[in-house]
């Protein structure tokens, strides 16, 4: 059970003033200024633990770790013996706190069930304080693992065990498979939907369904412009889909699963899981660790 | 500890020792797969890189499962004298197709048997059952096919032309003899506790005895989850509260209740004065369960429940009658349940099942009134009787009746009271084993101990015929069956073999059942009966195009059940040892199913029940007090067809319809002895044969759900049934009866009556309700938490169109009483309900 330690809990708000000066892209705009918090706890045990939440990634995501010792600055272990300087952030005293990722937990919900499941994770940051402000520099790109415990409720209907940990991971699969298809053919669209859609705020989805949606799902959304029904078509879950299109845009793993109109409830159950698997990798080497990067430490 | 099981077992010298040398590859690449697991009674090991693995397993058959993460794990049994086994893991990962959409198959699809069973889930009955005055599973189970139409307010359906007393209702495997509120208006099955419900529609397995027409399976929630979660509903009728909490990592508490507050729907339709006690249902529901191993798991379930009603009569004299009559109905019915059981696997090849439980019935109806007023003679009764000497002794032709225009009904009164208290003991165990070849055998026995008291006082002015002379004069019944007790035991045994993934499936098996009756004063058992039974399915094609799978279905089998009044059994019928037996009947059915791409599912099935031994009651004539007498040479036949075809859940509109052909012909071989005389109980004619009551050729229903929004569901829930058989009524006409006081003092009265007779064509007016219902539905942001609101219309036509029968008639006046000729129940508008539920 995780304690909160009081004064010695910081909540981090992390944020970027800066271009990224990579391969053309930039970013910007209000939109990805705020909302990252980095919340530092101790538990019963006395184990330090960290949980950032990212507009980002969403409401349903917060990706936790544990607070390894102090390196590089003055302040060595962050909670406890350097819990009250630490707190003061950019108060002049020279910390940092390195903090190995281990899990993510994910929670959303549709109008018809929600999905509860924590996934492995690895990676390691180092959140430091240097002439007064910040900083947070990614030692090791954090990677999303298999899903480890799950729960599922699906209309009056669960799933626990190793039953839902089973379909969470599949689901999650899917849809890292479809999302990485269409990060490849599209590099710069998260630059612009960073820009334009607050993620935090509703209408979000509505903004990255337009995006994303007649990439995936023409035959809901409609075609690209310029684009028609390529057929045959196949009936699927009450939807006719187009099996030329996929064949046209998709690998042969992933044909099926989108003519069979399960990468469909995919997109219609977890379309926040989608956005935040797109998200996960641009977040971490471009946002976060961005040159200039803007930290300041807030007390709890 | 595992490893030590296998030397003890050497040692023991009870089990022999062979050895198996294993390879595991993958099923498309046929890659081998190290790290494979192959678990077994008594241990696990691992593949190599190649691989293979060798264990030693205990003689016999054994049960293997292998398994890898990534791969979909695979049972398989092994006999003793395989020495090689080759297995093929299938990827259960990525990018795989539909099954592995995040959503559960629909609950217990697999106990759905082609030519057997119906299983509905939770999830199917939210459009049917949760709507109404009263949220009811059986409001689901009215719909299927082989159930005939019972219209609103009867809980109680005809399945496969068979009486509803016939069929047998078991909660987790508990027999429940009167699961009813409001004299079977409603079920005591509320859908936020039942997790499935199954309908077995005739041909039910030898496991279970005790039914004739069928048997109910509700299997209700198991609090196995492992976190807290609530489902609470306010309707516009009642509320309910259902809570889960786990106990530890093994087990779970489901608490829960359900509270009618009628008041204010009686108070806002001004109808509250009619009531000293508005119609309540109060009921408790707790369920624990506690799974300590993999391998066992125990369950106790209890249930208390309540219904009741207090109506006030105060009838004024109107344009119809001059009576005024004052009096009360009051009606108490009190269900208790405790149950438990446990499911053990002792071995790979044994799983062994055990319940018991007591279950108590108790119901009070109580009836009182007394009338007043004055009749005026009729001028259709003095024209029959004015001046004849007989009754009018003063001989005269002058207006009057022995010099009277009108004769008093001041103090005459009805009375008539109730108690019936049966307490239940019953238990149940079996054992089944799996031989090497899948081939399941199957053991077992179940007693049923039942303990009623029954008492029926009926006092009261009432229409008799004595002596060559009608009369109305104080009548009485006393019935009081105290202590009496029923004992079944009945063993079973029975071989099942394949299953449904199979081509040929089926089970044969036998069950004898044994019936002891005794009192105070009498002591009888039945001779055993023997019921055989034989299903056997055969599925041709799997697969094979848009065809899933099509398979056929035959089978039969003997069935019996004592009467329910068996247990109402005195000295005086006369009963001696075997001279009794239970009610038998012989059941045939063929059938086929075909299920189709996209979730459509068609079924035939056709059927024929003989009933070689039936019982009936008849009253005998001109004694009062009333003699009852048993007979058990009735006969009867049903036969008939039900289809279905379903499309499963689906984005845009689901649902089913059915429709049931039944055609039922029962008699009841003795000879009347009076003109109209008729069984008791269920007024069925004698020496002929006739249509029961609740028979209808036609039964259609059809549900279906529109979703044209994620958050939106649309339910239209139709049926349109034929009518029920309809007397045939004679002119009414008025008659001269003695009104015989308690004090000798006589008077004649007019009286009417007309013949009503059985008919073999007339019937009511067919039915055809409709109910509509909307569901919004969606969770808060961020949480588990569920809400639910909707808004249902129960019987939407009620006032363009309600099924007409025969009226009743005053019999003072010969006049017809309005509003009787209700065939279905009705309230004459359509129902409103709403309700919101919240969920976690």
């Amino acid at each position: 059970m995780l304690k909160s330690i009081g004064a010695a809990a910081f909540c981090l708000l992390l944020g970027s003033c800066a271009g990224l000066p990579r391969e053309g892209w930039v970013i910007g705009g209000p939109s990805i200024e705020k909302g990252i918090e980095i919340r530092l706890e101790r538990e019963a045990d006395g184990t330090e633990t960290a949980a950032i939440r990212s507009a980002h990634f969403g409401d349903g995501v917060v990706v936790r770790g544990f607070v390894a010792s102090g390196a590089g600055g003055a302040g060595g272990a962050v909670v406890g013996s350097g819990g009250g300087s630490g707190g003061t952030g950019g108060g002049g005293n020279q910390e940092s706190f390195d903090i190995e990722l281990s899990e993510i937990r994910y929670f959303g919900n549709w109008p018809r069930g929600w999905t509860d499941m924590v996934l492995e994770a690895r990676g390691h940051l180092r959140l430091y304080e240097a002439d007064g402000r910040w900083n947070c520099e990614v030692l090791e790109i954090p990677a999303i693992g298999a899903v480890g415990s799950a729960e599922i409720r699906f209309g009056d209907e669960y799933l626990t065990g190793d039953r839902a940990a089973e379909a969470a991971d599949n689901r999650m699969q899917r849809i890292a498979a479809a999302v990485a298809v269409w990060r490849e053919g599209n590099p710069a669209w998260f630059v612009r939907a960073a820009r334009k859609f607050r993620l935090s705020k509703p209408g979000w989805d509505r903004g990255f369904a337009e995006a994303a949606g007649p990439f995936f799902f023409p035959e809901i959304y409609g075609y690209p412009e310029g684009e028609r029904v390529r057929g045959p078509l196949q009936g699927a879950d009450g939807i006719r889909w187009d099996t030329g299109y996929s064949a046209e845009r998709f690998g042969e793993g992933l044909r099926s699963v989108r003519d069979s109109g399960t990468l469909y409830r995919d997109w219609e159950e977890a379309r926040d899981l989608w956005y935040f698997l797109a998200q996960w990798p641009f977040f971490w080497e471009y946002v976060l660790p961005g040159g200039g990067t803007e930290i300041s430490a807030m007390k709890s | 500890m595992k490893k030590y099981l296998l030397p003890i077992m050497l040692v023991l010298g009870t089990l022999r020792i062979f050895s198996l040398d294993i390879e595991i590859l993958d099923e498309d690449l046929d890659l081998p797969l190290e790290g494979a697991r192959v678990a077994y009674s008594g241990g696990e090991v691992f593949a190599d890189p190649d691989g293979k693995v060798s264990v030693e397993l205990p003689g016999g058959a054994r049960r293997l499962v292998f398994s890898l993460p990534g791969y979909d794990d695979k049972t398989v049994v092994v006999q003793e004298d395989r020495k090689e086994l080759t297995v093929r893991l299938r990827m259960s990962g990525i990018i795989e197709g539909q099954e592995l959409v995040v959503e559960k198959a629909v609950p217990l699809v697999s106990d759905s048997q082609a030519g057997v069973a119906v299983a509905v889930s939770e999830r199917q009955m939210e459009s049917t059952a949760q709507i109404g005055v009263v949220e009811d599973v059986m409001s689901t189970i009215k719909t299927l096919p082989g159930v005939g139409y019972a219209g609103g307010w009867n809980a109680r359906p005809s399945i496969r032309g068979g009486s509803p007393s016939e069929t047998t209702v078991v909660l987790d495997g508990f027999e429940v003899i009167y699961p009813y509120h409001w004299g079977g208006a409603f079920s005591i099955f509320n859908p936020n506790m039942v997790d499935s419900a199954k309908l077995s529609a005739g041909l039910v397995s030898a496991r279970y005895g005790r039914n004739i027409s069928g048997l109910l399976e509700i299997n209700s929630k198991t609090p196995d989850k492992p976190s807290f979660g609530f489902e609470a509903s306010l309707t516009t009728t009642g509320t309910e509260a259902f809570v889960q909490a786990p106990l530890g990592k093994d087990a779970g508490l489901l608490l829960g209740g359900k509270l009618t507050w009628m008041e204010v729907s009686f108070a806002l339709a001004g109808a509250d004065g009619t009531f000293n006690q508005v119609p309540f249902i109060r009921d408790g529901y707790g369920k624990f369960f506690w799974k300590p191993a993999d391998r066992l798991s125990f369950y106790a379930n209890a249930f208390f429940g309540s219904d009741g009603v207090g109506v006030k009569i105060d009838s004024e004299p109107d344009e119809d009658s001059t009576i005024q009559t004052k009096g009360a109905f009051d009606w108490i019915n009190l269900t208790g349940i405790l149950s438990g059981g446990l499911k053990w696997l002792p071995t790979d090849t044994l799983l062994v099942q055990a319940m018991g439980g007591w279950n108590r019935f108790h119901e009070r109806p109580e009836f009182q009134s007394t009338s007043s007023g004055e009749v005026e003679y009729s001028q259709a009764f003095l024209d029959k009787y004015d001046g004849d000497g007989t009754f009018d002794l003063d001989g005269a032709d002058n207006g009057t009746i022995n010099g009277a225009a009108s004769f008093a009904v001041d103090g005459t009164y009805f009375e008539f009271l109730e108690d019936e208290v049966t307490d239940i003991f019953q238990g149940r165990a079996e054992a089944e084993w799996m031989s090497p070849a899948g081939t399941g055998l199957v053991i077992g026995g179940d007693g049923f101990y039942q303990r009623s008291g029954y008492g029926q006082e009926v006092d009261g002015y009432s229409d008799f015929f004595q002596g060559g002379v009608d009369l109305y004069t104080p009548i009485s019944l006393v019935i009081d069956t105290d202590d009496n007790m029923v004992l079944n035991s009945g063993l079973f045994a029975l071989v099942e073999f394949g299953s449904s993934e199979d081509a040929f499936s089926g089970e044969v098996g036998v069950r004898a059942d044994h019936t002891y009756l005794w009192n105070d004063d009498i002591s009888i058992q039945t001779w055993p009966v023997a019921n055989p039974r034989l299903r056997f399915a055969w599925r041709p094609v799997r697969d094979a195009g848009k065809v899933r799978s099509l398979s056929f279905t035959a089978g039969g089998g003997l069935f019996s059940k004592l009467p329910f009044f068996a247990r109402l059994f005195e000295e005086r019928y006369g009963f001696e040892d075997f001279d009794f037996a239970p009610d038998r009947a012989a059941f045939g059915l063929a059938g086929t199913e075909i299920q189709l791409e996209g979730g459509w599912k068609f079924s035939l099935e056709g059927y024929y029940k003989y009933y070689f031994r039936r019982t009936y009651l008849t009253e005998t004539p001109e004694t009062n007090p009333i003699e009852m007498e048993i007979h058990d040479d009735g006969i009867g036949f049903a036969t008939g067809f039900d289809l279905m075809l379903q499309k499963a859940e689906s984005r845009w509109l689901d649902g089913y319809l059915t429709y049931s052909f039944v055609y039922a012909r029962y008699k009841n071989p003795l000879e009347p002895v009076k003109e109209g005389q008729s069984s008791l109980i269920d007024g069925a004619p004698l020496g002929e044969w006739y249509y029961p009551s609740y028979h209808r050729f036609h039964n259609l229903n059809l549900i279906m759900n529109f979703k044209p929004a994620s958050r939106l569901t649309l339910t239209v829930k139709g049926s349109l049934a034929s009518g029920a058989p309809k007397a045939e009524l004679g002119a009414a006409e008025p008659y001269a009866a003695v009104m015989r006081d308690a004090d000798g003092t006589e008077t004649v009265i007019e009286r009417w009556r007309r013949s009503s007779t059985y008919s073999d064509t007339l019937r009511n007016d067919l039915s055809c309700p409709v109910d509509l219902k909307a569901t919004f539905s969606d969770y808060y942001p961020r949480s588990k938490i569920r809400w639910e609101y909707y808004v249902g219309l129960e019987n939407v036509f009620a006032n363009l169109y309600t099924p007409k029968t025969n009226k009743s008639m005053d019999a003072f006046t010969g006049k017809d009483l309005s509003g009787s000729d209700e065939a279905d129940f009705t309230i004459g508008s359509p129902v409103p309900s709403f309700g919101f539920k919240l969920s976690y």
